[in-house]
């Protein structure tokens, strides 16, 4: 194998399979994770001898991968309505999540949310960024970040309160 | 265990659902490699485009673009906690995020730049020459400001009787002023043969600018700097408006829309130059009714029309050149979407064949 493509191979084991799990949390599909975090590496290296800070990779990987799935929004309104649709009919998830059934509820719910809805939260309370890290990667301000938080959780019928750091 | 506890053990426990194997597939190194001779293809055929553009403008005049189409609309938008405006022809550049570079000074964090010529986005203005007849303002954070700091509150006022010093970013009128409790810095610089008018109406936006409590602590993004294109300001750095961007992309030209219900959107758009449709990025989302749509499309075109779903009133779309340091065929669009619906965008009329 030559260099550069030792070099691509090494960043692809480091990165991509923590992308593909944050993809998936975004995308609840593991074929569409897997395709969404392959594409963004790509993207990535395209752009990558371009970057001021090249250590800055993992972080320009998972903002590039948020905001491919939030431009998909067109082909996501239609999953979200098709969810919302099959959501209708399950029950009302309460705060205390007892059991297997309430968690996937809750996930199915959290899959139905906007697509920045739900990157907020996933970045939050899955990557453990802060609110100023979030709102680097969601291209925001921190206030847009803490109000899409709460909408997110409001919708979810989460107590989850605020969480500054 | 809370509910945060619960979602986070929750989010844990899908995360790991995926198998995912790390060896790079066969496919995904060819694209990965391929994308990276584009990027440099890009590159080179940029620098052949300055070479190959410059001798067809001056060879003959494209009768199939519309002459001296701007750059850019008069705009007023908010850049972290500022608020300015932007004569058409000038040039706005958001550097709030930006890396801090050898000719920023030292220990501030550059905000924006606001310029009569086009100074490209590859360096600051602190320092740099300006033209004979250009006009320049360039504003940044001091990271360390001090609450003791005697600078005077916002607003300040410059104007002919400021009085013109060295400084970090050469000769020109200095001003530090402390809105809230932030210190910020200003220079304002001009030509020898600077145009009074110029001169003055860069006087006007710096005094109409407006500052208010800062939305975020630090700017601690890789983000590169962008021009500021198009964009009407909210009444605070919340509720901030829109403001459309563009700065090159690994192929061409990257295009963001910073909207305030949504945050962002952006899109490495990578366009086909070959095509002579309109290309629509980032359409619409569910945001602001007040966000418009935006795109590029191949130069030179007449005009776009944008057509909402179920909608048989077209509106058309504003037409903006990219800046000159910005050499590819491709002209910006944006057009106001009030029904905030997908739909399409025409040419309004073929791109005549070339000569």
């Amino acid at each position: 194998m030559e260099p550069a493509e030792t070099r691509l191979a090494e960043l692809y084991s480091r990165h991509v399979p923590a992308a593909i799990r944050l993809a998936y949390l975004l995308t609840g599909d593991r074929q569409q994770a897997e395709d969404l975090a392959q594409d963004a590496f790509v993207r990535c290296i395209g752009r990558f001898r371009h970057l001021r800070v090249p250590d800055a990779f993992e972080a320009y990987l998972r903002r590039t991968i948020v905001n491919l799935h939030t431009s998909g929004l067109r082909r996501r309104r239609l999953e979200r309505a098709w969810l919302a649709r099959e959501g209708a009919t399950a029950a009302r998830v309460s705060t205390s999540m007892p059991d297997v059934g309430a968690r996937e509820t809750l996930w199915r719910q959290l899959l139905t949310l906007p697509p920045r809805q739900r990157a907020a939260l996933v970045l939050r309370y899955y990557e453990d960024l802060s609110e100023r890290e979030a709102a680097d990667v969601l291209g925001c301000s921190v206030a847009s970040v803490k109000s899409l938080t709460q909408r997110g959780a409001a919708a979810m019928r989460l107590e989850i309160g605020s969480e500054e750091r | 265990m809370n509910d945060a506890e619960r979602f986070r053990q929750l989010l844990f426990e899908k995360a790991g659902e995926p198998t995912t194997s790390v060896r790079l597939p066969d496919a995904v190194l060819r694209r990965s490699r391929l994308r990276q001779l584009r990027t440099i293809a890009g590159g080179f055929l940029a620098s052949v485009a300055v070479v190959g553009l410059v001798a067809v403008q001056i060879g003959r005049r494209d009768t199939t673009t519309p002459a001296d189409r701007p750059t850019g609309v008069e705009r007023t938008v908010w850049i972290a906690g500022a608020r300015i405006s932007a004569p058409a022809s000038w040039y706005l550049i958001d550097r709030w995020g930006s890396p801090t570079e050898a000719s920023d000074p030292p220990g501030e964090q550059p905000l924006v730049q606001l310029t009569s010529w086009d100074p490209g986005l590859d360096r600051s203005i602190c320092g740099a020459a300006i033209p004979d007849d250009g006009v320049a303002l360039y504003v940044g954070l001091e990271r360390h400001g001090d609450s003791s700091d005697p600078a005077p509150v916002w607003p300040t006022v410059v104007g002919d009787d400021t009085p013109i010093s060295d400084g970090p970013c050469g000769a020109g009128r200095y001003v530090r002023f402390r809105p809230w409790d932030r210190t910020l810095f200003a220079w304002i610089g001009t030509g020898t043969n600077a145009d009074p008018v110029a001169k003055h109406e860069l006087f006007d936006r710096f005094n109409d600018m407006r500052v208010d409590p800062w939305p975020d602590e630090d700017a601690t993004s890789f983000t590169e700097p962008t021009y500021v294109v198009a964009g009407e300001a909210g009444q605070d750095p919340v509720t901030r408006g829109w403001k459309l961007e563009v700065r090159p992309s690994g192929l061409n030209i990257e295009l963001i829309l910073d909207a305030f219900n949504g945050g962002s959107i952006s899109d490495f758009t990578d366009l086909d130059q070959s095509t002579s449709s309109p290309q629509v990025c980032c359409a619409y989302g569910p945001r602001d009714t007040s966000d418009p749509v935006f795109g590029a499309v191949a130069e030179g075109v007449r005009g776009v029309r944008w057509i909402p779903l179920g909608d048989e009133s077209p509106t058309d779309a504003t037409i903006l050149s990219l800046p000159p340091t910005m050499p590819f065929d491709l002209d910006i669009f944006f057009a106001p979407n009030p029904a905030n619906v997908n739909g399409r965008a025409e040419l309004i009329a073929p791109i005549p064949a070339a000569p």
